[in-house]
């Protein structure tokens, strides 16, 4: 039995060293300053305190999570030393993220690390293979079409084979594994809305959106229904101007008032929206435990598996920031906020419409998913892209990235 | 062109203005967020224990979780007992944590026995039964009945959450004699040989206050064990409905008990007169007493006329240090020692010449039952009383909802607290 004074002691220690490492890795990486293997080294520490923490929390298991994820990103960058490739800081920040997603799932379902890390690892080669794609203009013409079939197909499927979870109709079982093909879908709708030649019309492009909806709908998915009418937005912002703008948003509120109509349920969450502390035991039940627990944690944390959001339901995805909040600190959750923006504004190097509009559609389901569990925004069921536990979740994130980083580095 | 890269710089500037915020209401509010009723990391970490020791928290014992989860709360924060909701330190920076984790041991004054006796006596009747050590204030049992089991929840049923015995207000009935008693003893109202004559009503013109029978001729002592509810009407006509309500306050009953940051709400005497001062004075019309403050008088007439304020607290500890002990008690004269001996001899007269001792465990208890009309089918059941022992310094009270006499229905519970008292 380790005696539980090395944990209080180690606990003591990695409140400061957590968060210090992690403002100076992003300083680093945000800055570019200094070697790229440094910096890695710097995460790997990271790491490996994690993995000793964590190991501490419950000695007789050791999490293996970290060293994967470690693997995982040495690998990577192999991988583009080898194929000529430089800049690797953004990639640097995505393990970053998934490191701390590793660690609310080590603290909520410890048993799932394996599931999380195959998905990480399907996720980095996605990651390739659309970089691969994107990197060449002629396979770009071939995929684009392939991509929208594949996107509706996916969405047909979940609709009449999907099963329903949590009032959602959004999960489909495959041998066992489950996935949500409407996340996928996402990066196929990105990718099929990018225009090839500059005169195409959006009219294809718009039908594609509404019968995406559509679909969504009939599955009460509305929380990804939400994010296809943004990224159908900022697409039509980017390829036809503020015309385009307004005439789209006509159509998203003209479906918001079809939606209040015949499936009112979805607002529900409008309900308690900045009243969640009226309602602490029914519809403000998750959101006023994440405060709560975020507030316990303040700003340097608790310490892992010292929190209590592990026995919160979504705890590792739709609420994920509260449960590193709560063993981290406030000031790590304000960091891997800070690791999307900067993911994003990548994008505004590229100035392409699909890395913009993949940037955009970052932000905004980060926005939703941590502005929504602080109530600052209605809960609307999204996950944090990288943090939050789920195989399509990473995937789609990693093909986010892919379409960021443009296929060129 | 910079205009596409614009869309992100306005998203990153919303979502950044957004966790502002959050940040802001995250400086204003954190504190009050950390210690909001049902915060994990307060009721969660805390082993709280009965007097001897006897873990609470988390205990496998079913019955035992649900006659104490009034006293210790549940996860979610149904129940709030500020007590147990042990103030931590909390500041922004640190939120809650304390080096080592912070589970303080907060050993309560309940008897874990008792307690699950208790709530087996009460059965499927809504009420609550009480024992108080009159010298000390110690609560040795409070239950609350209907309760629920924290771990299983099942169905809500109409005021479980409920604490019956701290927020309870309830129609007194014949207990409620006590106070008249001990208000016209100190007044001088009555004597050693006053007489009431009950001749099974006392009109009021078109308005009686009746007794089930005629009691004929009876001194003070035989009205008291008669109930007769026509002599204790004479009694309040005789105080007035001022000098009655005036003891009521000086005994507690219409006054908050504070204690363990538990505060009751106070009892209810309204000052008439006529018919509704008399049936006052039998513990009827408008006339509500909330359990725990009537225990406290109850337990000052056998405390030879000191209350003592009531306390569930015995100690909390954490880490070796003892972060709280309630102090030595202290008393507070609501009655002269000459009338609380009266009403002692009063109360003991009615056990040993009425209910009989074999009801009591043959201990020298002095009681009073009472069955208090609701206004519905059945009455409530009520018994106050204490044990006049050195080794059982103890008053009770059990209240019955809808349990009809008070001497049927609340004889057997005290009988067999008692019972369980003696033996352990």
């Amino acid at each position: 039995m380790i005696p539980s004074v090395y944990s209080d002691v180690l606990t003591a220690i990695l409140r400061y060293a957590v968060p210090g490492l992690s403002i100076w890795l992003f300083a680093r990486c945000a800055a570019r300053k200094g070697k790229t293997a440094t910096k890695l080294l710097l995460l790997t520490l990271l790491q490996a305190l994690l993995t000793l923490s964590y190991y501490l929390k419950d000695p007789g298991n050791l999490p293996l999570g970290f060293a994967g994820i470690a693997a995982c990103q040495w690998l990577l960058l192999l991988n583009y030393k080898l194929t000529n490739k430089n800049a690797f800081e953004t990639e640097i920040l995505c393990f970053f993220l998934s490191t701390f997603g590793m660690c609310a799932i080590l603290s909520v379902c410890p048993e799932e690390w394996g599931k999380q890390l195959a998905s990480l690892l399907l996720g980095v080669l996605f990651f390739l293979f659309l970089g691969w794609i994107l990197s060449d203009g002629k396979r770009i013409r071939i995929f684009r079409p392939v991509a929208a079939v594949t996107g509706g197909l996916l969405l047909l499927v979940t609709l009449f084979f999907g099963e329903t979870y949590y009032g959602a109709k959004c999960w489909l079982y495959v041998g066992g594994v489950s996935f949500q093909p409407a996340e996928l879908t996402k990066i196929c709708f990105l990718f099929a809305g990018t225009p090839q030649k500059e005169k195409e019309s959006i009219v294809p492009f718009f039908l594609y959106a509404v019968t995406v909806c559509l679909i969504l709908g009939l599955m009460n998915d509305f929380g990804t229904a939400l994010i296809f009418s943004f990224a159908f937005l900022v697409i039509a912002f980017l390829r036809f101007g503020f015309g385009a703008l307004l005439f789209g948003v006509a159509g998203v509120a003209l479906a918001g008032v079809g939606i209040l109509r015949f499936a009112p349920h979805a607002f529900s969450r409008f309900d308690t929206w900045r009243h969640i502390w009226e309602a602490p035991l029914s519809g403000g039940y998750q959101q006023t435990r994440a405060l709560m627990c975020i507030a316990s944690g303040g700003l340097l944390g608790l310490g892992a598996g010292k929190g209590w959001m592990q026995n919160l339901f979504a705890a590792d995805s739709d609420m994920v920031i509260a449960t590193v909040g709560e063993e981290w600190g406030l000031m790590t959750v304000g960091i891997l906020l800070f690791c999307i923006l900067a993911v994003s504004l990548r994008a505004a190097q590229k100035n392409t419409v699909y890395a913009v509009a993949a940037a955009a559609v970052l932000l905004f389901q980060t926005a939703l998913n941590a502005l929504g569990t602080v109530d600052i925004l209605p809960l609307t069921g999204v996950t944090f892209p990288f943090l939050s536990n789920g195989g399509t979740s990473m995937l789609c994130a990693w093909g986010l990235l892919a379409l960021i980083q443009g296929g060129e580095t | 062109m910079k205009n596409r890269a614009k869309i992100l710089w306005i998203l990153s500037f919303l979502l950044l203005t957004g966790f502002g915020f959050f940040l802001w209401e995250y400086v204003n509010y954190a504190a009050s967020w950390a210690s909001f009723p049902g915060t994990p990391h307060i009721s969660g970490s805390a082993t709280v224990t009965d007097r001897s020791g006897v873990i609470l928290t988390g205990t496998e014992d079913a019955l035992l979780r649900r006659a104490t989860v009034h006293w210790i709360g549940d996860r979610q924060g149904n129940i709030r007992i500020p007590a147990v909701d042990y103030k931590r330190q909390f500041d922004l920076v640190n939120g809650l944590y304390s080096y080592g984790g912070f589970c303080p041991k907060i050993r309560l004054t309940l008897h874990a026995e008792l307690q699950k006796a208790a709530l087996s006596a009460l059965g499927e009747s809504r009420g609550t039964v009480a024992v108080l050590n009159y010298q000390t204030g110690e609560l040795l049992c409070a239950v609350s009945n209907p309760t629920f089991d924290p771990e299983n929840m099942g169905e809500t049923v109409e005021s479980m959450f409920f604490n019956r015995f701290t927020q309870g207000l309830y129609t007194p009935g014949s207990i409620f004699k006590l106070v008249t008693l001990g208000a016209a003893l100190e007044e001088g109202v009555v004597a050693e040989n006053s007489a009431y004559v009950c001749t099974g009503s006392l009109s009021f013109g078109k308005n009686r206050v009746t007794c089930a029978a005629p009691h004929g001729r009876q001194t003070v002592g035989e009205a008291f064990r008669n109930s007769c509810n026509c002599a204790f009407g004479k009694m309040a006509l005789d105080l007035g409905g001022e000098k009655l309500s005036f003891y009521c306050e000086k005994f507690g009953i219409t006054k908050e008990v504070l204690f363990d940051g538990i505060a009751t709400p106070p009892g209810y005497y309204e000052k008439a007169a006529s018919v509704d001062l008399a049936w006052s004075g039998a513990g009827q019309f408008t006339t509500r007493i909330n359990p725990c403050s009537f225990l406290s008088f109850v337990g000052a007439v056998a405390n030879g006329g000191v209350r003592v304020n009531p306390y569930v607290i015995g100690r909390v500890e954490e880490g070796g240090e003892t972060l709280y002990s309630p102090g030595r008690p202290s008393g507070e004269r609501i009655l002269s020692q000459e009338t609380a001996e009266k009403l002692q001899s009063y109360l003991r007269s009615n056990v040993r010449d009425k209910y009989g001792d074999s009801h009591f465990a043959h201990l020298t208890v002095g009681a009073k039952t009472g069955t208090a009309e609701v206004g519905g089918e059945k009455p409530n059941a009520m018994l106050c009383g204490f044990v006049l022992d050195g080794k059982y310094p103890l008053a009770f009270l059990i209240c019955v909802e809808e349990g009809g006499y008070g001497e049927k229905t609340c004889l057997p519970i005290a009988g067999k607290l008692l019972k369980m008292l003696v033996e352990n």
